[in-house]
């Protein structure tokens, strides 16, 4: 079946490799199981075939195709996600959107249209040589794509003052998993059932996105930053609430072991960015208005080392195994989710560091994003027991399954628990767009 | 250096069995080699890679050709390479993919592209005496650099030999054929030991000349400002501006001839390869034209550069023939 396929794909002119070092490629996601794995010289998975499509055309023809012989697909974009979903696990094909890389600048109405595989470094690299940014700044920009960012609801760095990719899309173009293409006429904000959004989280499950319109930003002319220490979380978190009425651009809050780290310093530090216009008469009110110790350099220090993921590459090979939990909650039970998915984290036997900052906030609350290390006998069963403990505290005290990094198949089982009666509603949608079940199968439901 | 800090917050939060199996293992600490480090990362470099940025395919991204090197599948991505170092440039830990690639090559693809190079090269031999060898450089050749450089080194004054070594072994070197470059390589240190320094076009052929213990540099060293005017873009090639560190030189030299210089996007030390760089052209000549294609649209003005890849990849011209027009 997948041979004949594969044939057909070829014949109506779409370019599709068997070879092995293209099925390599794309052989997993960055969910950090896989890693030892690797170092094994396993393969997590492997996909039969690997369709690089160039249009939103050809993506219809490969879906069409699959969809016919009911052959699973599975969506790449840069291959950065983190939580098991792009993952070939019944072979079948891999569809790389990278062959969708147009850019194109709408200077005058603040506007790229973007096809889904450019890479984000790329795109406001380009933006900011015309003097443009996105905002867009996830610590994978430059790895990740920008169908990915919207497949997985992606945050940045500067969610706090200019929202994460959802507040960022102006209109989509996608194809459901029969290959029928829909388009929207963009517009910048119309009444009436906002579909696109379905796609937006959707994890590839619903259809193939192939290009975006988002909105761009002036490069800000004013840039300045605060750092601040506190003695513990609770005075921490009420500064940051505080100072959500004076929208920064960017603020964090890293805990005492984070703080060590990146400030050799064992207090609890918040930095903050003010940038464009009014920066400066923010920073003077937020000087005034927090009760830490405002100290030289901390945001600086971040703002330098904020793409540096090297550590990773450092302790994998001994053994190590790591990874990030990150949740939403609200202001009130802040210092709750904190404390108790920390403590569930640090008493699973075999960690060896656990940490956490605060990294994206709102008027109602705030996303918290817990790191741990390990070092087990058996790493997969430490690795599911910090998971479940990890997850479970987290709703048992008024946090949620997922900020940003999203479902995938490491988190579906508490899928239904966190979205109540929209769960069937999604399989629904999924069985009415995806009659075969072809589109990363596995994934999410 | 770990902070002695964390260590001690390691030591208290950490149960003892998994203490034990961290006092085995904090020995080995950073001693992973490249390769591996390399694979494991997520490709904190892609948004930089010339070649993914043309190929689309993460096949030939940096961590995935470490990948591929790690897990002993070397037939074809690890060859899809510019020497550019653009991945180092942008890499926390300082790691080339393409130097940590190069040991495993010289397989099948490595002699094919050797043959194709062999064939395609035409070398002018001259013999003239004097007290610094000008070495072209093959692409010096092929980019038709070679008259315009004697004609303009003449009438600087400079006093040059020219000798009748054809190659700086580059194109061996970067395909893993070690050999074959040891020979080549052998034989200009030969001939550049009867001369006080070596000068040449090409910042493939420099660099390849001083990790080899050659003195040399790059041509820009003895070019001197004559008074033009006008617009210009400048490209960084990218050996001269990552390997050999010279950025600011062509830009003075430019802005003494009266030129406005203009940045394009990537330029300075993270400068975009034009795609002609190393033997990609050899491995897949396509791309190496669809990654000169993608640069050629980063300029707003006519094209100025200081090597004859550079030159050739972006219909540009190089300093050098910018002078020959007015001397
Ligand atoms: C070091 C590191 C740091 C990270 N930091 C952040 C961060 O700050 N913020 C954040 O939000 N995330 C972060 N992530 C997670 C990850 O980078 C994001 O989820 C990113 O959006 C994934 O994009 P991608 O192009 O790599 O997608 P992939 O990993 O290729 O795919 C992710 C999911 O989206 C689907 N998909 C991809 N493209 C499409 C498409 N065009 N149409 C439909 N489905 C598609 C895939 O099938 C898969 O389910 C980080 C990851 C790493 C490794
Ligand atoms: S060169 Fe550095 S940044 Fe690039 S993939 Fe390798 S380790 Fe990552
Ligand atoms: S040397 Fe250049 S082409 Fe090769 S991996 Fe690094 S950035 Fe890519």
């Amino acid at each position: 079946m997948i041979e004949k396929a594969v044939e057909e794909i070829k014949s109506v002119g779409v370019e599709i490799s068997t070879s092995m070092e293209d099925r390599i490629a794309y052989c997993k996601d960055y969910n950090p199981l896989h890693l030892p794995k690797l170092l094994k010289k396993e393969f997590p998975a492997l996909p039969h075939a690997v369709a690089f499509p160039k249009t939103t055309e050809e993506v219809s023809k490969v879906l069409q195709v699959a969809n016919a012989y009911g052959v699973p697909v599975y969506v790449f974009g840069g291959g950065s996600g983190v939580i098991d979903a792009a993952t070939p696990y019944e072979g079948g094909i891999a569809v790389s959107t990278l062959g969708l890389d147009f850019v194109e600048i709408d200077e005058e109405n603040m506007l790229v249209r973007a096809g889904a595989g450019v890479v984000g470094g790329r795109l406001e690299k380009i933006l900011n040589h015309r003097g443009f940014t996105l905002r867009h700044s996830p610590q994978s920009l430059y790895c990740s794509t920008v169908g990915g960012w919207v497949a997985t609801a992606a945050s940045g760095q500067f969610s706090t003052g200019y929202g994460n990719i959802e507040n960022l899309l102006i209109s989509l173009t996608a194809v459901l998993p029969d290959g029928e293409v829909v388009v929207e006429r963009a517009t910048p904000r119309r009444a009436g059932p906002d579909l696109k959004r379905i796609f937006v989280g959707s994890e590839g499950l619903l259809g193939v996105v192939t290009e975006a319109v988002m909105k761009i930003f002036p490069l800000p002319e004013e840039f300045l930053t605060l750092s601040v220490e506190y003695e513990g979380i609770g005075d921490v978190v009420r500064d940051a609430k505080a100072l959500m009425q004076l929208k920064p651009a960017l603020m964090r809050i890293f805990d005492d072991e984070e703080s060590l780290r990146y400030f050799d310093s064992e207090s609890f530090t918040l930095i903050a960015v003010f940038e464009g216009k009014g920066a400066s008469a923010k920073l003077r009110e937020a000087k005034e208005m927090v009760s830490g110790k405002v100290v030289d350099g901390r945001a600086e220090k971040w703002l330098e080392k904020r793409f540096d993921v090297s550590d990773i590459s450092r302790i994998v090979p001994l053994g190590f195994i790591f990874d990030t939990i990150e949740v939403a909650c609200f202001w009130r039970d802040a210092e709750k989710v904190y404390t108790e998915v920390l403590k569930a984290i640090r008493g699973v036997e075999g960690t060896v560091t656990a940490s956490a900052h605060a990294s994206h906030f709102y008027e109602s609350g705030l996303c918290f994003y817990f790191t741990f290390a390990g070092l087990p006998a058996d790493i997969e069963n430490y690795y599911e027991e910090v998971w479940r403990k990890a997850v479970e505290t987290s709703l048992r005290n008024g946090g949620n399954l997922t900020h940003h990094h999203g479902v995938g198949r490491l988190r579906k089982r508490w899928l239904s628990a966190e979205i109540g009666g929209y769960y069937p509603l999604l399989r629904d949608l999924k069985s009415i767009l995806d009659r075969r079940n072809i589109l990363n199968r596995g994934v999410m439901l | 250096m770990i902070n002695p800090k964390v260590i001690s917050r390691i030591l208290a939060n950490t149960d003892l069995k998994t203490k034990m199996r961290l006092a085995k293992v904090v020995p080995k600490l950073g001693k992973a080699d490249e390769v591996t480090r390399c694979m494991l990362c997520p490709n904190m470099c892609l948004h930089v890679c010339p070649v993914f940025d043309a190929e689309r395919r993460l096949t030939v991204s940096p961590s995935v050709k470490a990948r591929l090197a790690y897990l002993g599948e070397v037939d074809d991505a690890i060859y899809h390479c510019l020497p550019c170092d653009a991945c180092k440039n942008a890499c926390p830990m300082d790691i080339s993919v393409n130097d940590n690639l190069r040991a495993f090559r010289g397989g099948e693809l490595a002699l094919k592209a050797i043959e194709k190079f062999e064939k395609s090269i035409k070398v002018q031999t001259e013999e003239r005496e004097g007290r610094i060898l000008y070495f072209p450089g093959c692409r010096t050749f092929e980019s038709d650099l070679f008259d315009t450089t004697v004609e303009v080194l003449e009438k600087l004054g400079v006093d040059f030999a020219l000798t009748n070594v054809d190659c700086c072994g580059m194109p061996y070197y970067e395909l893993g054929l070690i050999d074959k470059f040891k020979e080549k390589i052998a034989k200009l240190r030969q001939a550049a030991s009867r001369y006080e320094g070596v000068i040449s076009n090409c910042p493939h052929c420099v660099h390849v000349m001083r990790e080899n213990g050659i003195k040399a540099a790059h041509i820009l060293a003895v070019l001197k400002p004559v008074k033009i005017g006008g617009d210009v873009s400048y490209h960084d090639p990218c050996i001269l501006a990552r390997k050999l560190d010279v950025v600011k030189e062509p830009r003075k030299l430019l802005a003494e001839m009266g030129f406005e210089v203009h940045e394009p996007v990537f330029s300075g030390k993270d400068t975009h390869c034009c795609g002609y760089g190393g033997v990609y052209r050899y491995v897949a000549p396509d791309m190496a034209e669809k990654v000169a294609e993608r640069r050629r649209k980063h300029f707003d003005y006519e094209i100025v550069t200081a090597c004859p890849s550079c030159k050739m990849a972006l219909k540009g011209k190089d300093i050098v023939e910018l002078m020959a027009d007015v001397l």
